[in-house]
Order: structure tokens, then sequence, then C-alpha cells
């Protein structure tokens, strides 16, 4: 007779076949190309469309989002906008799968550090001609600004917008300097930061640290590169794409960030333990962990504070400085194909990246923007950050240099740089080591890029 | 004689029709069984397998993957990093697990003792950790080891003790996460070894005390071989939370690698600096531990069982 029951092997292979089959038509790619399109040479006078905004969850983004959204529907009422805030490690997590996927924001934020593993041809729609050409782009923004990201020749993918300035701008407390004889004013190169550090470092009878004039926590990742460069060296070679952190200038700039520590014990990693609550407690002097620290310092404390871009090694034969990543606006690859979205996303980072708009965020930010044109409207000396933004940010982008290489994120150099000043290993040896891992992470992103 | 039995309308077997295989199940039971293959299929197969692909490429998400054969694997192997993320792994989980499962005991024992009522209202406070959201329970903690007002150093200088650097230093960041993560669990491995006890029959505890067996020998000849499946199940776990622990390492760094176990390394690697190829051969060769190890413990407890 025959069996008719249907055996658990059998049901399970018919349910995984099914399920198998919707699971790969739902991966399936979206028709279409991406690549090419037409772009709307004039905007229609009134446009109509519903774009979504994904951008950091960060109080002060939101404020300039809700600004600017507000201040857009009044301009484009036929134009819905749908902002997203999405936490710094979320969004970092889930951009580039999501643009894999196809389901990514209209509008992305995003900073650069993020693509430039990989080819950022592929992530972003071009902008460069939506936005006047290349040479209009490097006339509206800090010419560095696309020198962050490795681009085809002549061609831009973002809208650079905020810069946090990392490690290349000391904030200070300028009471503690004051009352020690410090003059923040005078400092032509590290050697006078250091010695007027000194003045505010405390050390009790029992050589116990109580007060710590300025710590390296938060500036292990671009200090070094910076103080390479100051030195005549340079940490990644572009032509040969080769990383030189094993060097006589990479071992003298570790070596210099080691004396800061244990030579003029500046501050002791055990003493300060968070350099926020530190700043805040009078018991830490100066951090550098960027001009963007000036405002979140100052909008919770009651604190006197200054901020100065960062001078130079005492030997320095260049002024160079390394900023870390940049805040960009980006636009999907998908709004080529949908001109009536893509009018509506440059109208609205156009908004975004309105003077009166960036003046907004000089409100509540105190990092650097990207536009020399907004430094240079009065307006900004009447905004509560402008002035410190300026200060900075025209101080560091003309020295500006970022690395050229292809390692999304120098973590692995930074946490070598963390050993070696913490004693855990020499600084022979964790040079060796960044070689090693930002070598070996140089050498897997080439082998995609050239594949 | 042969005698042969003809074939009588009573004997033979009701004709049934013949019926679609399909409709002698339960439409409600099959949709059940499908709707959880196809999870299980979207939320374990297809990942995993994923991962297994993506081991044997180079890809960053958005440029075409790059064929590598088994080089991730090859490279794996003289990693330094990677060995070292898995002693940091090892360290943690055998000191974590054999802390947390010997106190855990301890507590359970004690608690065995009490009455019902006290037993459920401790049991409760203890298990408030496991409750509590993990970011929490990591915030507290850093408060509690910081090196300026943290709580810990203020008990050590109250007590004319030397101050410690707890999670600023490299020799004492691990073992300052594994005691916070032994706080989280153990009320919840207390639970399980309690109902384990409770189970232990008083006859025989009775019956070998009459043996005049002292309460160490109750507790090593009759408690704990009774308990061993449930010790079993608390180490197996153990075994597969701490190797696949995450948002301590994450949440509170010690300073290089101090801290940096296989699971962190993962998310580093796939994360941080977009090697997803080589990240996910590491997250193979964890899984390939993990189950190893697993095995290994279960093989040797089962032996253990037969009393």
């Amino acid at each position: 007779m025959q069996n008719t029951r249907m055996s658990r092997r059998n049901f399970l292979q018919i349910s995984s076949a099914a399920t198998a089959g919707a699971v790969l038509a739902a991966c399936a790619p979206v028709g279409g190309d991406m690549a090419g399109g037409d772009m709307a040479e004039d905007m229609p006078d009134q446009l109509e469309a519903e774009i979504t905004v994904w951008h950091q969850d960060w109080d002060g983004m939101n404020r300039i989002l809700a600004w600017a959204t507000e201040a857009f529907a009044e301009e484009e009422p036929g134009v819905t906008v749908n902002t997203q805030p999405i936490g710094y490690g979320d969004l970092l997590a889930k951009l580039l799968p999501s643009i894999a996927a196809g389901n990514e924001g209209d509008i992305n934020y995003h900073y650069t550090d993020w693509v430039v593993a990989t080819d950022v041809s592929q992530v972003f729609l071009e902008i460069t001609d939506l936005a006047g050409g290349r040479n209009a782009l490097e006339e509206r923004f800090f010419p560095a600004a696309f020198t962050a990201v490795n681009a085809p020749e002549g061609k831009a993918y973002y809208y650079p917008y905020i810069s946090g300035l990392s490690d290349c701008v000391l904030v200070l407390n300028t009471d503690h300097f004051s009352e020690a004889g410090g003059d923040w004013t005078q400092w032509s190169d590290l050697g006078v930061v250091i010695d007027d550090c000194l003045k505010v470092r405390q050390i009790d009878d029992d050589g116990n640290m109580t007060h710590a004039a300025w710590t390296l926590t938060g500036m292990l990742g671009l200090f070094p590169q910076t103080l390479m460069y100051q030195l005549g060296g340079a940490p990644y070679d572009v032509e040969t794409a080769t990383f030189t952190y094993n060097s006589e200038e990479g071992i003298a700039a570790l070596q210099f960030m080691h004396d800061i520590i244990y030579e003029h014990r500046l501050f002791d990693w055990d003493f300060v333990d968070n350099v926020w609550q530190d700043m805040a407690n009078g018991i830490l002097s100066m951090e550098g962990m960027g001009s963007w620290t000036y405002s979140v310092l100052a909008n919770q404390f009651p604190l006197n504070l200054e901020a100065v871009p960062m001078p130079s090694h005492p030997d320095a034969v260049d002024r160079i400085l390394c900023p870390s990543h940049i805040g960009s606006w980006a636009l999907s690859r998908r709004l080529s194909d949908d001109v009536a979205k893509l009018d509506a996303s440059i109208a609205f980072i156009d908004m975004i990246m309105s003077t009166e708009g960036q003046l907004q965020a000089m409100e509540f930010y105190s990092g650097s923007l990207m536009s020399p044109a907004v430094y240079a409207d009065p307006r900004i000396e009447e905004t509560t950050y402008g002035a410190v933004s300026k200060k900075c940010a025209l101080g560091v982008w003309p020295h500006a240099r970022y690395a050229g290489h292809h390692v999304a994120n120098p973590a692995p150099a930074w946490r070598e740089a963390e050993r070696a000043l913490t004693g855990e290993i020499s600084i022979q040896e964790a040079v060796e080591n960044i070689d090693i891992e930002m070598q070996g992470l140089e050498d897997t992103a080439l082998e995609r890029l050239n594949a | 004689m042969a005698v042969t039995a003809g074939s009588s309308p009573t004997d033979a077997a009701p004709v049934r029709p013949q019926r679609s295989w399909l409709s002698q199940y339960s439409w409600l039971g099959m949709g059940f069984a499908f709707t959880l293959s196809v999870f299980y299929l979207v939320m374990f197969v297809v990942p995993f397998g994923t991962a297994i692909w993506l081991s044997f490429h180079n890809w960053d998400y958005i440029q075409r993957p790059v064929f590598v054969n088994t080089r991730n694997f090859a490279k794996l192997l003289g990693d330094a990093g990677f060995w070292d993320a898995l002693w940091t792994t090892v360290q943690f989980s055998v000191v974590e697990i054999f802390v947390a499962l010997s106190l855990a005991l301890l507590l359970a024992l004690a608690l065995s003792h009490l009455r019902p009522v006290y037993q459920y209202t401790l049991l409760a406070i203890y298990n408030l950790p496991v409750i509590m959201p993990g970011v929490v329970s990591v915030l507290l903690w850093k408060w509690l080891y910081r090196t300026n007002g943290g709580a810990f150093n203020a008990v050590l200088a109250s007590l004319g003790l030397p101050e410690q650097p707890f999670s600023r230093s490299p020799d004492q960041a691990l073992w300052c996460i594994t005691l916070m993560v032994v706080w989280i669990f153990l009320g919840n491995s207390s639970i399980v070894l309690l109902a384990a006890i409770n189970e232990v029959p008083d006859s025989l505890l009775e019956a070998a005390q009459l043996d005049g067996a002292s309460a160490w020998k109750r507790f090593t000849a009759v408690t704990l071989p009774l308990i061993q499946p449930a010790m079993a199940y608390q180490v197996v776990t153990s075994i597969i939370g701490t190797m696949q622990m995450f948002e301590p390492f994450q949440l509170m760094p010690g300073p290089g690698h101090s801290t940096r176990t296989l699971s962190l390394y993962t998310y580093q690697l796939g994360f941080e600096v977009l090697n997803l190829g080589y990240g996910a051969a590491v997250s193979i060769a964890m899984f390939v531990i993990l189950l190893s190890a697993t095995l290994f413990e279960l093989q040797r407890r089962r032996r253990s069982w037969d009393y």
C-alpha cells in the first residue's frame, strides 16, 4: 500500500525549499542601473517628493535638523522630509550594509573615515556637477576636506559639513593657567605649552598627583601622526602604499608623548579617569580631544575655557596637523533614477548648508564648520561658539593633512600607542606592531579596490 | 488437511478513501512548524552560512567580494591578536565560571536551609542585576571602579589601604569585568542550583546521616552527585555565555588589548576596520572552539552521571 503520510524529512525539505526561494527572491538585487541616470539641470518651481534623511542622533544635530525641516517646509511645502536620528555606533554599523541592500536614506550623514576602505564612487552619488564642479566645491569648502577620502580624480561624493578637529585643538581652563602664571596666548610651540603645564600640575609631598595639567587621553589616534609629519616623517607613503611608523620620526613622536607622561608628568593615567568629570571637578586643566569639546564642557559646567589650535612640536620642520574625520552629507545613488527626490534632496542639503543653517549650528557647537564663507560672515561673532570655532578652523584647516591610506579606522594604531604609553610594551614594539596591523588592513583594502 | 480460511466481508480492512498527503495534517500545526522553520532559517541558517561564505572572501559590503580561499584561516593561525584574544577569553571564561558557580552553589546551599518564602524573597533580590539593563550595570560599575571619586577606592582609602587603578590597569581590567559579570549572573545561577538541591530526596540525606555521614560527606556523596545535571547545564550555558559576552568588554574596555576577547575582536575586525572576511573567519574559529568546549564538558559530565 502506498504510504501517503508525509515524513518529517519530506516536510522539512519542502518548507526549507519554499523559504529558501522566498529569501532568495527577497534578497535579489533591485533592477536598474545605479551608475547612470539623467540629472535635472534646473529644479522645477515647486518640488514634490518625500525624502528620508539619516543623521546622527546627537542633540546638536537633532536641533539643526529640526530647524532645517521647519524652514524647508515653509519654502517647499510639497516636500515631506522624514528625519531618522540614529546613534553613532548604529549608523556606522548599518550605513554600508544598507547601501549594499539599497535601503539607506536619501540623504545620509556619515563620517569620512567610514568610507576610506571602500570605493566611494560605489557608495554615494557623485555630486561634483550637481554642486557646480570641483573648483566651485573647493572654493566653497576648505580644500583639504576633499582629501579625507580617496576619490576618483576631480570627483566629489559628499558635502563636507562639520569636524570636531580632534587631536588638533587644545581646550584649557583659563583660570588654572592664569593663576599659575601661564599664558596660552604665547604658546608658540609644544615646548612652551609643556613649560606652562608644569606650572599648573601639582604633586603632593608623597609624590601623588593632586592636579593634572594636560591629558593625552582621547588623542592617541592622530596626534602621533601629526608629530611625525611635523618632524619631517610620514606614517604612510601614498606611492608605495606602505606604513612606516617604525622610523626615526615615528619613534620620536611616541617618545615625545611618553615624556609628557613620564618625564614631565603632566598627568597620570590613574589620576585622570574621566576627562569630562575631571575638567568639571577642576583637577584637570587641559585636554586635546578637539574644539568640539569646548561647547560640550561650556554647556554643562561653569568653566572659563579657551580653545587653541595645537601648537607644533618644538623641533617641527613643517606646520602640519592631522584632523580626524569630517561629518558630511551624501546622497543615495538611488536618486539618480528619481529626479524629483534628487531635486528635493539637493534643496534640503542646501538648506542645511546655507549660511543661515550653519550659523544655527554655532549656537551649540564649537567644532569646525567646513565652509570658510560662513566664517567670513560678521554674524558668526554673534553666535555662542562662532568665534571659538572660527579661530580653531582657520588655525587648523590651512595646515590640515590626511594621510591618504585606506584603513577605515586607525584604532589598531592607537591601541598599540596606548600600550606603549602605559608602559605595557616598548615604543619600538609599538611602532612595529602598528606597521604590521595597519599594513595588513591597507593590503586587504587595496586587494578589494584593485580587484 | 489444510484449512484455508476464506475471506469474509468482516475480515477485510475498511477501505479508506485516498486522501492527499497534505490533508492528513493539521494546518495549524504545519503553520507553526513552517513559521519556526522560516525563523530558524532566516535567523540562524542564512547568517551562519553567510559567515562561512564570508570567511573565504575579502568583502566590504560594497565592492565585489574577492575569493581568498583559506587565506583568512591561515592568517588566523599566525595572528598574535587572535591568540591574545583567545587567551583573554579563556582566562575570563574559566575564572568567571569557577567563581560564579562556586558562589552560586554556596548561596543555593545556604538558601536551601531557609523556608521557601525566604528563599523566593532573597532569590528575587539576588536576581535583580539580571533584569537590570546590561548598559546600566556597566555604567554603575564604571563609577564604582573610578580612580577619582570611585566607591571602591573610597573604601580602600578609608581602610588605609592603597588605592587601585582598577579598570585603568592592564593587569586589573579583566578581573574588574569578571567580578561585575559574576555579580550580574549570581542570582540566576543560584536559582537553578537551588531548584536542583531542593529536588534531592530528604530520605537519602537522612539515611546518610543515620549512617554517620558528616555534613561535608552528605554534600559530596549525596547532594553534589544528584545535582550534576543542573551543574552541567550551568557550566555549559556559562561557557557559551562567557565566550560570547560582548557588552562589558565594549563598554568598559581596559587599556590596550587587556580586555579584548574573541567576540570583541570579531566586532572590531568587522565593524571598526571593515575587514569582514577575516572577522568572519575569527567568528567561525570561535564557534568551533565553543562547540568543542561544550561537547567536551557534556561528555565529561555525562560519564559522571552514572551513579
